[in-house]
């Protein structure tokens, strides 16, 4: 069912990346939801078809490797949630960069919004923060990645001398 | 992700013969984490060292050493 020959550590950083792509997906969504508090029906109507498409996206992508993350656990192969490598630091660097914005957007609500917030619905802030969050933690999780290729390569260039 | 901390991994690899992949194997991290430590983006978990100690056969201070220390 599954490629048993990748490393185990090897597919739990895979598994983070494609996590990461799975969040920036869910903030387009979100996004997605809030703009169609601004548009025309009919445009709103098409938003909704989009967002499907991402919702299917989403599945393809992150589906795979969480059920193999579920298989492998479920044959007790625990190294697979090994917490010492470099993509899970990465991870959790984002993770905290994604809270914080979340506090920071939250606390900015609270003083900017304050008694007028009836103009939208609820929903719509809850979603705009939500999506604001994830998206700091992908585009983090995706900047920090990207710095570390270059060290990637200058070890590869110099592993080949 | 501190450039205190210098290693001579590659040194041992070379000595070994042995790939940053392969070394990855051995150790049971991915080959992004080893790559990050030799170029000392990643400091490594006391565990981490601990395994790479034992595969070359070496003491955790032959392979790190803190940079103000030479």
């Amino acid at each position: 069912m599954f490629n048993n020959n990748e490393p185990l550590a090897q597919f739990y950083d895979r598994f983070l990346g494609r996590v990461a792509i799975g969040l920036f997906i869910v903030a387009m969504g979100l996004g997605i939801d809030g703009i169609g508090y601004f548009v025309e029906p009919d445009v709103a109507a098409m938003l909704k078809y989009v967002r499907t498409a991402l919702a299917i996206v989403l599945m393809i992508l992150v589906l795979p490797v969480f059920l193999k993350l579920l298989f492998l656990r479920f044959r007790n192969k625990k190294d697979c949630q090994e917490p010492e490598s470099f993509v899970t630091e990465v991870y959790k660097h984002a993770s905290v960069h994604g809270f914080s914005v979340v506090m920071l957007m939250l606390i900015a609500a609270q003083v900017v919004l304050g008694l007028e917030s009836d103009a939208l619905p609820t929903e719509f802030y809850i979603k705009t923060i939500l999506a604001t969050g994830f998206l700091a933690v992908s585009i983090s999780f995706f900047i920090q990645m990207y710095k570390s290729e270059d060290d990637d390569f200058a070890s590869e260039d110099e592993d080949a001398l | 992700m501190s450039s205190e901390l210098d290693n001579r991994i590659r040194v041992f690899r070379a000595e070994h013969r042995i790939s940053q992949g392969e070394l990855a194997n051995a150790i049971g991290v991915s080959r992004k984490t080893i790559s990050t430590i030799e170029v000392g983006r990643y400091v490594p978990s006391t565990v981490i060292a601990l395994k790479l100690a034992r595969f070359f056969n070496a003491s955790v201070e032959e392979i790190f050493s803190l940079a103000n220390s030479k």
